[in-house]
């Protein structure tokens, strides 16, 4: 079908206008809708916020079916009561905590709207020195496991030794 | 107020904005708060501010009447969404209204500070130092992995959001404006309309802000930042350098018209104002017209806008308040205020 405005591109956009029970229809293609007063006004009351995208990422309608709403949705943060059902529905957590409480569902929302689940920017001051430190350790932690897999016990022993010099260090809050 | 200033590249970007979220540790965020909780996280801001040197006043936002609010929003320090008085809610703010601490917003606090022009390495500063003393105070809801904890996922990481607000006349007469939001949009940019979130572009002027949060620093976020904003402002004053070679007369002729409207109207609504506005600072960037400054400009901006009429003058009716608006865009431009 044509374009009911232009003659020459193919309509895509279909509008049916019911006024006073006069129903009329319309066949644009979508350069001429998005000049149509009907589009304009109808693009303007939609306002879709960032929770409408997650709800379609994380939960999505044909997500929600497949998972059959499961029984992990009605989870609760154990600091706000928040549940993920909630979070599902509004886009939005309840607290801190539950960034540890959902850890592993909240994942691949994450990685969708950053594309990286890692913070590398500042730390707090206060209790950083804390933060600082368990990312060294733990960064060491994954080379000791794959010293280990390629039986390179020699760089596995330093490594063993680091880790336990950082350990140390840390009990002893310097 | 910080606002009538002229900053660095002033011809295109009005002003810069940092803003950081950050919210206190073992407190659900606003939404979910006890209203004992939603006092203590303000008894706790205002007493980190008090004892610092940081000079801010606090204005409580359930004392304050719907149109005072909105004055508030339309000059960008809070958002339209913190109008709504449910939660017990309040502003840190700074006598020249440049810096301030939205407490109980979207989440605990929102650190705001803007700059005329484009400065966001000043504004980041500055937020970085209040950012330093509230934390001296506070323990902050923060994971090693995942940065600041915030309400909303998509400000998580850094926390931080970086803006400009640009007047791109050249880009949105030419139509270029959407091809240059799609660009933007992927390089992880997002282009709104003056208000942020849901709003519409007004008078041309849009607000440009990194999308991402998390996974880079805050000088490389800053950086890049930087860098695409700088492609827009050199892109913008190219199509003006050549549409005012292709057609000057014409579009000599459009501004000036704008200009005649603006200094000769007895009744003008807001948003023809802000409209020929946009055209009259058109005309100044090209240099067509030179007896006023941006400062007058940014100056009248804010002024026509509904509820800071209505604050200033105290007049309820729309009628009124366009009849008063002429008059004020009239005193602005032809400098006898």
């Amino acid at each position: 079908m044509k374009c009911q405005k232009c003659g020459k591109r193919e309509a895509t956009t279909h509008m049916t206008k019911i006024i006073n029970g006069y129903k009329e229809e319309m066949h644009l293609c979508s350069e001429c809708a998005a000049e149509s007063a009907e589009y304009k006004s109808m693009k303007s009351d939609m306002n879709v916020g960032i929770g409408d995208f997650l709800l379609g990422i994380i939960g999505g309608n044909k997500n929600k079916q497949a998972a059959g709403l499961s029984e992990h949705n009605g989870d609760v943060c154990p600091t706000c009561h928040m549940t993920y059902a909630d979070f599902l529905n509004t886009g939005k957590l309840g607290c801190g905590d539950c960034y540890s409480a959902f850890e592993s569902r909240l994942m691949r929302p994450i990685r969708q709207i950053h594309g990286t689940c890692e913070h590398v920017g500042k730390v707090p001051a206060r209790g950083g020195g804390e933060v600082v430190l368990g990312k060294k350790i733990s960064k060491l932690e994954e080379q000791l496991n794959a010293a280990v897999l390629k039986q390179d016990f020699e760089t596995a022993a330093k490594l063993r030794d680091e880790i336990k010099d950082l350990k140390s260090k840390g009990e002893k809050g310097e | 107020m910080w606002y009538t200033e002229c900053g660095n590249e002033c011809d295109v970007v009005l002003s810069s904005r940092i803003r950081l979220a950050r919210n206190l540790k073992g407190i659900p965020f606003p939404a979910r708060e006890s209203e004992e909780e939603q006092n203590k996280v303000i008894d706790l801001c205002r007493k980190a501010v008090e004892d610092s040197e940081i000079k801010l006043s606090y204005i409580d936002m359930n004392a304050m009447k719907d149109y005072e609010k909105q004055a508030i929003a339309e000059c960008h320090i809070i958002s339209p969404q913190m109008m709504d008085d449910s939660i017990r809610r309040g502003v840190l703010l700074s006598d020249d209204n440049s810096v301030s601490i939205l407490v109980n917003e979207e989440d605990h606090l929102r650190i705001q500070c803007m700059a005329p022009g484009f400065n966001t390495e000043q504004c980041m500063r500055e937020a970085n130092r209040i950012d330093d003393i509230i934390e001296s105070h506070a323990d902050y809801a923060f994971d090693s992995r995942f940065g600041y904890l915030t309400c909303c996922p998509t400000n998580m990481g850094t926390g931080m959001r970086a803006s400009v607000m640009v007047h791109l006349p050249a880009l949105t007469m030419s139509g270029n404006i959407n091809s240059i939001i799609d660009s933007l949009s992927q390089l992880g940019m997002t282009v709104r309309g003056i208000f942020g979130e849901g709003s519409k572009a007004s008078g041309n002027i849009y607000q440009i802000s990194n999308q991402t949060t998390l996974g880079d620093t805050e000088e490389n976020i800053l950086e890049r930042f930087e860098q695409v904003v700088t492609e827009v402002i050199d892109k913008e004053r190219e199509l003006r350098r050549r549409m005012y070679t292709s057609d000057k007369y014409k579009l000599e002729d459009r501004l000036m018209r704008s200009f005649g409207t603006l200094t000769n109207a007895v009744i003008i609504s807001s948003s023809e104002a802000m409209n020929r506005l946009s055209d009259v600072r058109f005309a100044v960037e090209l240099g067509i017209i030179s007896n006023i400054g941006y400062s007058q400009l940014n100056e009248a901006m804010y002024e026509v806008l509904p509820a800071n009429i209505i604050k200033k003058y105290n007049t309820a009716d729309a009628g009124e308040r366009d009849l008063k608006r002429a008059e004020v865009v009239r005193e602005v431009l032809l400098g006898k205020k």
